[in-house]
Protein backbone atom coordinates (compact mmCIF):
# COMPACT_ATOMS: atom_id res chain seq x y z
CA UNK A 1 0.00 0.00 0.00
CA UNK A 2 1.50 3.43 -1.06
CA UNK A 3 1.50 6.31 1.49
CA UNK A 4 1.06 9.71 0.54
CA UNK A 5 3.11 11.47 2.29
CA UNK A 6 3.41 15.72 2.36
CA UNK A 7 6.99 17.17 3.28
CA UNK A 8 8.10 20.48 3.61
CA UNK A 9 10.88 21.20 1.75
CA UNK A 10 13.13 24.25 3.02
CA UNK A 11 11.69 26.89 1.25
CA UNK A 12 8.50 25.39 2.25
CA UNK A 13 6.81 24.04 -0.85
CA UNK A 14 4.91 21.08 0.28
CA UNK A 15 5.91 18.25 -2.04
CA UNK A 16 4.08 14.95 -2.85
CA UNK A 17 6.35 11.85 -2.50
CA UNK A 18 6.27 8.08 -2.25
CA UNK A 19 7.71 5.88 0.24
CA UNK A 20 8.91 3.31 -2.08
CA UNK A 21 8.98 5.91 -4.81
CA UNK A 22 12.22 7.81 -5.97
CA UNK A 23 12.12 11.78 -5.63
CA UNK A 24 11.66 13.13 -9.02
CA UNK A 25 14.19 16.26 -8.74
CA UNK A 26 12.66 19.49 -8.95
CA UNK A 27 15.58 21.50 -10.11
CA UNK A 28 16.96 19.64 -13.07
CA UNK A 29 20.67 20.20 -13.78
CA UNK A 30 20.04 22.53 -17.02
CA UNK A 31 17.83 24.82 -15.16
CA UNK A 32 20.87 25.47 -12.56
CA UNK A 33 22.43 27.24 -15.21
CA UNK A 34 20.97 30.78 -16.00
CA UNK A 35 20.87 30.83 -11.43
CA UNK A 36 24.37 30.09 -11.61
CA UNK A 37 24.84 33.25 -14.10
CA UNK A 38 22.72 35.79 -12.39
CA UNK A 39 24.56 34.32 -9.16
CA UNK A 40 28.24 34.97 -11.46
CA UNK A 41 27.26 38.48 -12.38
CA UNK A 42 25.90 39.60 -9.08
CA UNK A 43 28.40 38.42 -6.89
CA UNK A 44 31.52 37.64 -8.77
CA UNK A 45 32.05 42.08 -8.63
CA UNK A 46 31.15 41.56 -4.98
CA UNK A 47 34.18 39.23 -4.55
CA UNK A 48 36.48 40.91 -6.56
CA UNK A 49 36.07 44.05 -4.92
CA UNK A 50 36.12 42.88 -1.53
CA UNK A 51 39.31 40.97 -2.63
CA UNK A 52 40.61 44.36 -3.80
CA UNK A 53 38.95 46.14 -0.59
CA UNK A 54 40.80 43.58 1.51
CA UNK A 55 44.24 43.92 0.22
CA UNK A 56 44.16 47.65 0.26
CA UNK A 57 43.58 47.19 4.14
CA UNK A 58 46.15 44.83 4.53
CA UNK A 59 48.58 47.20 2.80
CA UNK A 60 46.92 50.70 4.88
CA UNK A 61 47.70 48.64 8.01
CA UNK A 62 51.17 46.98 6.88
CA UNK A 63 52.32 50.85 5.87
CA UNK A 64 50.55 52.58 9.07
CA UNK A 65 52.55 50.25 11.57
CA UNK A 66 55.37 50.52 9.90
CA UNK A 67 55.15 54.16 10.19
CA UNK A 68 54.44 53.56 13.41
CA UNK A 69 57.53 50.92 14.33
CA UNK A 70 59.67 54.23 12.78
CA UNK A 71 58.21 56.36 14.75
CA UNK A 72 58.53 54.20 18.11
CA UNK A 73 62.09 53.99 17.57
CA UNK A 74 62.80 57.52 16.42
CA UNK A 75 61.40 58.41 19.78
CA UNK A 76 63.23 55.76 21.31
CA UNK A 77 66.64 56.64 19.65
CA UNK A 78 65.67 60.99 20.40
CA UNK A 79 65.00 60.14 23.74
CA UNK A 80 68.00 58.29 24.49
CA UNK A 81 70.63 60.91 22.58
CA UNK A 82 69.29 63.34 24.80
CA UNK A 83 69.67 61.03 28.32
CA UNK A 84 73.66 60.42 27.04
CA UNK A 85 74.56 63.87 26.18
CA UNK A 86 72.85 65.07 29.20
CA UNK A 87 75.28 62.47 30.94
CA UNK A 88 72.34 60.47 33.35
CA UNK A 89 73.87 57.53 31.47
CA UNK A 90 76.77 56.58 30.15
CA UNK A 91 78.55 53.81 28.40
CA UNK A 92 78.15 51.19 30.95
CA UNK A 93 74.16 51.30 30.23
CA UNK A 94 74.88 50.78 26.54
CA UNK A 95 77.10 47.92 27.33
CA UNK A 96 74.71 46.20 29.35
CA UNK A 97 71.94 46.76 26.38
CA UNK A 98 74.76 44.99 24.24
CA UNK A 99 74.51 41.80 26.91
CA UNK A 100 70.83 41.46 26.11
CA UNK A 101 70.29 38.87 23.48
CA UNK A 102 67.03 36.39 22.94
CA UNK A 103 68.17 33.99 26.20
CA UNK A 104 67.47 37.10 27.92
CA UNK A 105 65.56 39.68 26.26
CA UNK A 106 64.60 41.73 29.55
CA UNK A 107 68.12 41.72 31.09
CA UNK A 108 68.47 45.59 31.48
CA UNK A 109 64.49 46.18 32.50
CA UNK A 110 65.66 43.60 35.14
CA UNK A 111 69.06 45.21 36.36
CA UNK A 112 67.30 48.59 36.16
CA UNK A 113 64.44 47.64 37.74
CA UNK A 114 66.44 46.21 41.28
CA UNK A 115 68.69 49.16 40.73
CA UNK A 116 65.95 51.32 41.18
CA UNK A 117 64.40 49.28 44.38
CA UNK A 118 68.10 49.20 45.89
CA UNK A 119 68.52 52.86 45.45
CA UNK A 120 65.20 53.67 46.99
CA UNK A 121 66.10 51.23 50.09
CA UNK A 122 69.53 53.13 50.28
CA UNK A 123 68.13 56.67 50.37
CA UNK A 124 65.65 55.32 53.32
CA UNK A 125 68.24 54.41 54.94
CA UNK A 126 70.67 57.53 54.31
CA UNK A 127 67.62 59.31 55.57
CA UNK A 128 67.26 57.18 59.05
CA UNK A 129 71.06 57.14 59.97
CA UNK A 130 71.13 60.89 59.39
CA UNK A 131 67.76 61.63 61.50
CA UNK A 132 69.69 60.33 64.18
CA UNK A 133 71.33 62.56 67.08
CA UNK A 134 74.53 60.37 66.83
CA UNK A 135 75.17 59.77 63.25
CA UNK A 136 76.88 56.79 62.45
CA UNK A 137 79.13 58.12 59.94
CA UNK A 138 80.83 54.68 59.36
CA UNK A 139 77.61 53.28 58.54
CA UNK A 140 76.71 55.90 56.62
CA UNK A 141 79.97 56.09 54.25
CA UNK A 142 79.47 51.98 53.65
CA UNK A 143 75.76 53.07 52.39
CA UNK A 144 77.06 55.54 50.11
CA UNK A 145 79.43 53.14 49.01
CA UNK A 146 77.02 51.23 47.71
CA UNK A 147 74.49 53.37 46.23
CA UNK A 148 78.13 54.88 43.98
CA UNK A 149 78.99 50.91 43.19
CA UNK A 150 75.37 50.22 41.90
CA UNK A 151 75.18 53.36 39.89
CA UNK A 152 78.01 52.96 38.26
CA UNK A 153 77.45 49.13 37.61
CA UNK A 154 74.40 50.70 36.12
CA UNK A 155 75.96 53.63 34.20
CA UNK A 156 74.33 56.07 36.51
CA UNK A 157 77.31 58.56 35.96
CA UNK A 158 75.60 61.80 37.02
CA UNK A 159 74.19 59.87 40.45
CA UNK A 160 77.49 58.24 40.63
CA UNK A 161 79.27 61.72 40.60
CA UNK A 162 76.95 63.53 43.14
CA UNK A 163 78.12 60.54 45.55
CA UNK A 164 81.82 61.47 45.57
CA UNK A 165 81.33 64.30 47.43
CA UNK A 166 78.89 62.68 49.56
CA UNK A 167 81.23 59.94 50.51
CA UNK A 168 84.33 63.25 51.50
CA UNK A 169 81.60 64.57 54.00
CA UNK A 170 81.15 60.95 55.46
CA UNK A 171 84.94 60.98 56.01
CA UNK A 172 84.97 64.63 57.51
CA UNK A 173 81.88 63.68 60.13
CA UNK A 174 80.42 66.92 58.79
CA UNK A 175 76.49 66.02 59.29
CA UNK A 176 75.25 69.48 57.74
CA UNK A 177 77.35 68.80 54.56
CA UNK A 178 76.18 65.34 54.15
CA UNK A 179 72.55 66.63 54.78
CA UNK A 180 73.03 68.65 52.03
CA UNK A 181 74.72 65.85 50.25
CA UNK A 182 72.10 63.49 50.87
CA UNK A 183 69.39 66.32 48.92
CA UNK A 184 71.64 66.27 46.15
CA UNK A 185 71.78 62.98 45.91
CA UNK A 186 67.98 62.68 46.25
CA UNK A 187 66.99 65.28 43.25
CA UNK A 188 69.58 63.19 41.55
CA UNK A 189 68.26 60.06 41.80
CA UNK A 190 64.56 60.93 40.83
CA UNK A 191 66.13 62.94 37.56
CA UNK A 192 67.39 59.45 36.84
CA UNK A 193 64.99 57.42 37.74
CA UNK A 194 62.16 59.29 35.82
CA UNK A 195 64.49 58.94 32.71
CA UNK A 196 64.72 55.13 33.47
CA UNK A 197 61.61 54.65 33.40
CA UNK A 198 60.75 56.46 30.10
CA UNK A 199 63.40 54.28 28.13
CA UNK A 200 61.98 51.28 29.50
CA UNK A 201 58.36 52.54 28.71
CA UNK A 202 59.90 53.03 24.91
CA UNK A 203 61.26 50.04 24.52
CA UNK A 204 58.30 48.46 25.61
CA UNK A 205 55.99 50.32 23.17
CA UNK A 206 59.06 49.20 20.39
CA UNK A 207 58.69 45.42 21.34
CA UNK A 208 55.63 46.08 21.14
CA UNK A 209 55.35 47.40 17.66
CA UNK A 210 56.93 43.57 17.00
CA UNK A 211 60.18 45.16 16.45
CA UNK A 212 63.76 44.57 18.16
CA UNK A 213 64.96 47.38 20.87
CA UNK A 214 67.92 48.82 18.79
CA UNK A 215 71.01 48.63 20.41
CA UNK A 216 72.58 51.81 21.38
CA UNK A 217 76.71 52.94 21.07
CA UNK A 218 78.59 56.03 21.94
CA UNK A 219 80.37 57.79 19.54
CA UNK A 220 83.25 59.56 21.07
CA UNK A 221 83.86 62.85 20.28
CA UNK B 1 98.58 26.25 35.18
CA UNK B 2 96.74 22.58 35.01
CA UNK B 3 94.62 21.69 37.82
CA UNK B 4 92.14 18.84 38.80
CA UNK B 5 89.08 20.83 38.01
CA UNK B 6 91.44 22.51 34.65
CA UNK B 7 88.86 23.56 32.04
CA UNK B 8 89.55 23.68 28.55
CA UNK B 9 87.87 26.37 27.64
CA UNK B 10 85.27 28.85 28.69
CA UNK B 11 82.31 28.00 26.47
CA UNK B 12 81.38 25.15 24.62
CA UNK B 13 82.06 21.11 26.00
CA UNK B 14 79.52 19.32 27.81
CA UNK B 15 77.43 20.80 30.81
CA UNK B 16 79.97 18.87 33.18
CA UNK B 17 83.02 20.65 31.71
CA UNK B 18 81.29 24.07 32.23
CA UNK B 19 83.27 26.14 34.34
CA UNK B 20 81.27 26.92 37.79
CA UNK B 21 81.55 30.64 38.94
CA UNK B 22 81.01 31.51 41.95
CA UNK B 23 79.72 35.27 42.38
CA UNK B 24 80.10 36.68 45.85
CA UNK B 25 78.15 40.10 45.90
CA UNK B 26 76.18 42.09 48.36
CA UNK B 27 74.36 44.40 46.06
CA UNK B 28 71.96 42.95 43.90
CA UNK B 29 72.51 44.84 40.84
CA UNK B 30 76.20 43.76 41.03
CA UNK B 31 75.14 40.61 41.44
CA UNK B 32 72.54 40.64 38.11
CA UNK B 33 75.31 42.39 36.20
CA UNK B 34 78.35 40.19 36.78
CA UNK B 35 75.78 37.01 36.56
CA UNK B 36 74.69 38.16 32.90
CA UNK B 37 78.64 39.08 32.22
CA UNK B 38 79.67 35.20 32.81
CA UNK B 39 76.79 33.69 32.01
CA UNK B 40 77.09 35.70 28.17
CA UNK B 41 80.94 33.76 28.32
CA UNK B 42 79.18 30.44 28.96
CA UNK B 43 80.24 30.17 32.36
CA UNK B 44 77.61 28.57 34.86
CA UNK B 45 77.17 30.70 37.73
CA UNK B 46 76.08 30.88 41.11
CA UNK B 47 75.25 33.68 43.09
CA UNK B 48 75.70 34.47 46.69
CA UNK B 49 75.10 37.85 48.61
CA UNK B 50 77.72 37.63 51.49
CA UNK B 51 81.02 35.59 52.31
CA UNK B 52 79.32 32.99 54.98
CA UNK B 53 76.68 32.10 52.40
CA UNK B 54 79.65 31.36 49.92
CA UNK B 55 81.95 29.41 52.58
CA UNK B 56 78.66 27.07 53.33
CA UNK B 57 78.31 26.56 49.95
CA UNK B 58 81.84 25.37 49.40
CA UNK B 59 81.75 23.16 52.37
CA UNK B 60 78.90 20.88 50.89
CA UNK B 61 80.39 17.99 49.71
CA UNK B 62 80.71 18.21 45.75
CA UNK B 63 80.37 21.97 45.30
CA UNK B 64 82.26 22.22 42.21
CA UNK B 65 83.32 25.12 42.30
CA UNK B 66 86.01 26.40 39.39
CA UNK B 67 86.78 29.78 40.42
CA UNK B 68 85.15 32.58 42.61
CA UNK B 69 84.65 35.89 42.07
CA UNK B 70 83.98 38.43 45.03
CA UNK B 71 83.33 42.25 45.75
CA UNK B 72 85.90 43.27 48.47
CA UNK B 73 83.40 45.47 50.42
CA UNK B 74 80.77 43.23 51.89
CA UNK B 75 79.38 44.04 55.69
CA UNK B 76 80.49 41.18 57.91
CA UNK B 77 83.35 39.56 56.01
CA UNK B 78 84.85 41.33 53.25
CA UNK B 79 86.20 39.77 49.76
CA UNK B 80 90.01 39.98 51.42
CA UNK B 81 88.87 38.04 54.15
CA UNK B 82 87.19 35.46 52.01
CA UNK B 83 90.20 35.00 49.96
CA UNK B 84 92.11 34.55 53.07
CA UNK B 85 89.86 31.70 54.36
CA UNK B 86 89.92 29.84 51.13
CA UNK B 87 93.89 29.76 50.16
CA UNK B 88 94.16 28.70 54.23
CA UNK B 89 92.01 25.78 53.45
CA UNK B 90 93.54 22.71 51.62
CA UNK B 91 90.50 21.51 50.21
CA UNK B 92 89.73 25.35 48.86
CA UNK B 93 93.40 26.66 48.12
CA UNK B 94 93.07 25.56 44.21
CA UNK B 95 90.13 27.65 43.55
CA UNK B 96 91.46 30.69 42.10
CA UNK B 97 89.82 33.53 43.72
CA UNK B 98 88.97 37.05 41.87
CA UNK B 99 88.00 40.15 43.89
CA UNK B 100 85.84 43.23 42.35
CA UNK B 101 85.88 46.63 43.44
CA UNK B 102 84.65 49.97 42.77
CA UNK B 103 87.41 51.87 44.19
CA UNK B 104 91.37 51.97 42.66
CA UNK B 105 93.20 51.77 45.79
CA UNK B 106 97.22 49.91 44.88
CA UNK B 107 97.53 49.10 48.19
CA UNK B 108 94.56 46.88 48.07
CA UNK B 109 95.25 45.78 45.28
CA UNK B 110 98.60 44.30 46.07
CA UNK B 111 97.21 43.24 49.37
CA UNK B 112 95.20 40.69 47.74
CA UNK B 113 97.15 39.48 44.97
CA UNK B 114 100.06 39.29 47.53
CA UNK B 115 97.39 36.95 49.58
CA UNK B 116 96.65 34.69 46.21
CA UNK B 117 94.26 36.32 44.47
CA UNK B 118 94.11 35.48 40.74
CA UNK B 119 92.96 38.57 39.17
CA UNK B 120 91.63 42.23 40.76
CA UNK B 121 89.10 44.01 38.98
CA UNK B 122 87.42 47.48 38.80
CA UNK B 123 83.71 48.18 38.94
CA UNK B 124 81.72 48.40 36.67
CA UNK B 125 83.26 44.91 35.35
CA UNK B 126 83.36 44.79 31.37
CA UNK B 127 82.99 42.02 29.25
CA UNK B 128 86.71 42.64 27.82
CA UNK B 129 87.49 41.87 31.77
CA UNK B 130 85.52 38.70 31.70
CA UNK B 131 87.19 37.71 28.39
CA UNK B 132 90.56 38.38 29.96
CA UNK B 133 89.65 35.71 32.91
CA UNK B 134 88.47 33.69 31.09
CA UNK B 135 91.75 33.53 28.56
CA UNK B 136 93.81 33.09 31.73
CA UNK B 137 91.55 30.30 33.18
CA UNK B 138 92.56 27.74 30.01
Amino acid sequence: MDINCAVLTPIGKPFEGRRNGALSPHFPLLALFPALRLLSSLVLPFMVGGILVFFTVVLAVKVRSRGRRSRCWRLYIEFASDVFREGFLDNQYTQLLQLQDENEPKFVLQVGTLFLEDSEKLLNQLRGILDKQDVDFEKLDACVRKLTGSSASIGANRLKNVCMPFHNCCKKGSKEGCLKCLQQVAQEYLLVKSKLETLFKLEKQILAAGVSVPVLSLQQQ
Amino acid sequence: MSSPRGPKACGGGAADRQIHVLAVDDSSVDRAVIARLLRSSKYRVTTVDSGKKALELLGLQEPNVNMIITDYWMPEMTGFELLKIVKESSALREIPVVIMSSENVPNRINRCLEEGAEDFLLKPVRPSDVARLCNRMR
